[in-house]
């Protein structure tokens, strides 16, 4: 293990001021810009203002003496049920008075919506087909039991059980793009390389390193350790500013690091097999940005995965897909069972990217005129 | 006789079917401050590069204390401390630190490693600045620091390829005194330069090339001898350089190398 190579490679990348700059602060002030800016559109799409329900019962319906335990559900999920008799559906939902209006009849409903309103019809839909469902089923077997002499049918009071469906639970948007741009800046850590490779091609210190004992996987682990340390570390820094600053919250802290650790060696691997494929910091720097951004895309880091119009295929093939859930339930639930798949993923980005940038190493080993 | 150090023979180095290097062969003793001395594009750098394993040639062959260089290298390469032309340091790494991290590629490891490069820094006279920062220092500074950085693992053979260009006379001064003390000390000198009166000054033996070939190779006295039948000439090296290469202008565009 090239020790001292790995040291004054780390402290060539740790002591370029403008790299550290950018890796320990622009997470945080992306964070802070696309938090607030995302803000509005992920509160509408997870919180639902109180709203109202209107309805006309057909007259003699069989469902009258239940409609108050429709109400107090409707109640416990911030919907007012509101009787309107005789009244005219379109100027009802036109002046606003109401988001939706049901008409209920003996055996049907209809749902009259805006198109502003279909979040609510879809809520009011969910909430009404659920308690008639369950109404329906308990008449039936009473009404079986009744036949058997088991039971009797009651005149009212018919109980309706109310369950809350489990759902994955939904972070604030400042907790989703926090995790999600400390996991995108890790991915373009292998800036950090660019201190090394920039002062090794201003100089002639690639003789140096060939004339010298060093073999080829020595030379490549002696640039890829230290950029896997760096990034993490600027990571790491990024991530406790975030934290103290915009108080973020990653739930499964020990296991996020883990994740970030594999991210750090993995990007550092990609940014390692880029150089060296383009021989020019430029080039691979903006082609590496270039591919995280499409990977980024794909994988959540600006419109946020769970509401990605991308088809799943593509989504799928973006490794910070698996990342950015991960982390992002880590911090929701505790655990992810995408956990796996993303860890899978990283070693294979470091074992392709690791083989490569050793063979690859022939040619920056290799002659020069 | 010494031992021989270094042996070409018919050393050739052809870039798209033009020979930069064509057809050399000397030998350089053990103790021998050797000068490699030629016009721009002459081939020296080119011959050095060879020498080091850095550039393959194109045919010929090159022993490093014995052994081919084509197929154990490896075997010499502690022995060889090589000097580019170019800077090969890291401005943003200390002085120490910069010979640490070149001598330690050696093998070199532990207290062993900080004596070696305590003493390449006191070698040439920057033990003092060792903690400063090499971006900070002078072009003077950085030569010296390039010579450190190559001498910390402790060579037999010195390959130093035009060390002293764009320094100050002091500097210059320091370093060719510092070449005849590694040499005093038992290291052999491989001197390329086109400067000639630096060569005159250290050199026992003298290789001029011109065009890829050696034309002329001996002591200052017998390169003398070449180009007059006058015993009592004092013609300089650089009389006997333009008589032997020519006055024409040497001028190369990139590439034509």
């Amino acid at each position: 293990m090239p020790f001292i190579l790995i040291k004054n490679n780390l402290k060539l990348m740790l002591r370029s001021k403008w790299i550290l700059v950018m890796m320990t602060l622009l997470p945080v002030i992306t964070i802070l810009l696309l938090s607030n800016a995302f803000k509005e559109m992920m509160d509408t799409a997870y919180k639902i203002e109180p709203f109202e329900v209107g309805y006309h019962l057909s007259e003699g319906s069989a469902y009258t003496d239940i409609i108050p335990q429709l109400a107090q559900i409707c109640k416990e999920n911030n919907v007012t049920l509101q009787e309107y008799k005789d009244a005219d559906t379109t100027a009802l939902l036109q002046s606003k008075m109401v988001a939706v209006f049901v008409e209920v009849t003996d055996n049907s409903y209809v749902i009259y919506q805006s198109n502003d309103k279909k979040t609510e019809a879809a809520i009011t839909e969910s909430i009404f087909s659920t308690f008639f469902y369950q109404v329906n089923d308990t008449m039936t077997g009473m009404s079986n039991q009744a036949q058997n002499g088991l039971a009797k049918l009651p005149s009212s009071d018919v109980e309706v059980i109310h369950e809350v469906l489990a759902t994955d639970p939904v972070p604030s948007s400042t907790d989703y793009y926090g995790i999600i741009y400390i996991v995108y800046f890790a991915w373009c850590g292998m800036i950090s390389l660019t201190a090394v490779i920039s002062s090794e091609r201003k100089s002639a210190i690639s003789k140096r390193m060939r004339i010298s004992h060093m073999s080829k996987s020595s030379y490549y682990i002696g640039k890829l350790i230290p950029c896997a340390m760096a990034t993490l570390l600027e990571t790491c820094v990024a991530w406790l500013l975030s934290v103290l600053l915009l108080d973020i919250h990653w739930g499964n802290i020990l296991a996020s690091f883990g994740i970030l650790i594999l991210t750090s060696i993995a990007a550092s691997a990609f940014g390692m097999v880029l150089f060296q494929l383009f021989k020019n910091a430029a080039i691979s720097i903006v082609t590496g940005f270039i591919l995280i951004w499409i990977a980024g895309f794909l994988g959540g880091s600006f419109q946020t995965y769970i509401y990605a119009n991308t088809p799943q295929r593509l989504v799928h093939l973006s490794p910070l897909y698996y990342i950015n859930r991960t982390v992002v339930e880590f911090s929701t639930k505790g655990y992810s069972d995408y956990a796996g798949k993303c860890i899978l993923y990283l070693v294979s980005i470091i074992v392709i990217c690791g083989i490569a940038g050793i063979l690859m190493m022939d040619r920056e080993m290799g002659e020069s005129a | 006789m010494g031992e021989i150090v270094l042996e070409l023979e018919g050393l050739t180095k052809k870039y798209e079917n033009k020979a930069v290097v064509d057809h050399i062969s000397l030998k350089i003793e053990e103790g021998e401050i050797f000068g490699l001395l030629g016009p721009n594009g002459a081939g020296k750098s080119t011959t050095m590069n060879m020498v080091c394993s850095l550039v393959k040639p194109t045919a010929g062959k090159i022993e490093l204390f014995g052994y081919d260089t084509k197929t154990d290298m490896k075997k010499v390469k502690s022995k060889i401390g090589y000097i580019p032309q170019e800077l090969a340091i890291h401005g943003n790494l200390k002085a120490w630190e910069n010979v640490e991290l070149f001598t330690s590629l050696y093998g070199i490891k532990g207290d062993e490693l900080k004596k070696a490069v305590t003493e390449a820094l006191e070698f040439v006279g920057l033990n003092d600045k060792r903690n400063g920062f090499v971006k900070n220092f002078s072009g003077g500074m950085k030569r010296r620091l390039n010579i450190a950085c190559a001498i910390g693992h402790k060579p037999k053979l010195l390959i130093f390829d035009e060390p002293t260009v764009g320094i100050d006379p002091q500097s210059r001064n320091f370093i060719l005194e510092k070449i005849k003390t590694a040499n005093k000390h038992g290291a052999t000198v491989i001197y390329t330069s086109h400067y000639m009166e630096e060569i005159e000054a250290i050199c026992t033996r003298i290789a001029i090339m011109d065009n890829g070939k050696i034309v002329a190779i001996g002591t200052k006295d017998e390169l003398v001898e070449m180009v007059t039948s006058d015993k009592n000439s004092n013609m300089t090296l650089e009389e006997v350089f333009l008589t032997l290469t020519g006055k024409k202008l040497r001028d190369y565009a990139e590439g034509e190398l």
